[in-house]
């Protein structure tokens, strides 16, 4: 892992369409602004991590969704209003 | 974009994976029954992993999106084009059924292009609840 020191204002710059910046530093929060082509996706790694488990903890089950039928919000499956 | 009107099922290709399975591709998507909002979509590569999956508009009316310019390059989606979105239902422990309603799943039906992709809206938590296994009281 490369390991940098930057300051407030200060960027490091990630090939040659990515930007990331060090926007605010305030006690253990950084705020940061990230420049990059629609192309990259930016996530939170914790968000990105809650995605793939939850994916996963689908799978251990299966809904058996037969048994669900009646359960359907309205006819056609079509709420109206909430 | 149209809303399909027949039966779905078909093959569907995610070229990037589905989090936490990026190496399964082809998987099988299929409606319980014509104009059923429940859906499973199993791995051809693997059978044993399948999801159970709903036609969120079928339950949260307000559910909305925008979907990017880059998504729409990348399943070739236009004004035309047929898709549909659904979202991944988990069976939690206690027995509730939860709606992963930040991950909705995009399907390309003319061309079976499909991806699951990540909003950034907090009004979309990962553990929506559906409905319990053991409803106390039916809603009609």
């Amino acid at each position: 892992m490369l390991v940098l020191s930057r300051k407030k204002d200060q960027s490091i710059v990630i090939g040659d369409h990515i930007e990331i910046k060090i926007l605010a530093v305030e006690g253990d929060q950084v705020r940061i602004g990230i420049v990059a082509p629609r192309s990259v996706q930016v996530h939170r790694k914790e968000v990105y991590e809650q995605i793939q488990e939850e994916n996963r903890r689908a799978t251990q089950k299966k809904p058996d969704w037969s048994a669900f039928k009646q359960m359907l919000p309205g006819k056609n499956g079509k709420t109206d209003g909430e | 974009m149209a809303a399909p009107t027949e039966l779905i099922e078909m093959k569907v290709y995610f070229e990037e994976g589905i989090p936490g399975f990026l190496d399964l591709r082809f998987f099988q998507i299929k409606q319980q029954e014509k104009d059923s909002p429940f859906f499973l979509l199993v791995s051809l590569e693997n059978p044993s992993i399948e999801f159970g999956l709903i036609n969120p508009f079928s339950f949260f009316s307000n559910y909305e999106f925008v979907l990017d310019e880059e998504l729409k390059g990348q399943l070739s989606i236009s004004e035309e084009t047929a898709i549909i979105v659904l979202n991944i239902v988990t069976i939690q422990t206690g027995g509730e059924l939860t709606v992963n309603m930040m991950a909705p799943v995009i399907i390309n039906l003319d061309n079976r292009k499909a991806k699951q992709i990540i909003l950034n809206d907090d009004r979309y938590p990962i553990r929506q609840p559906l409905f319990n296994l053991q409803p106390k009281v039916a809603s009609e």
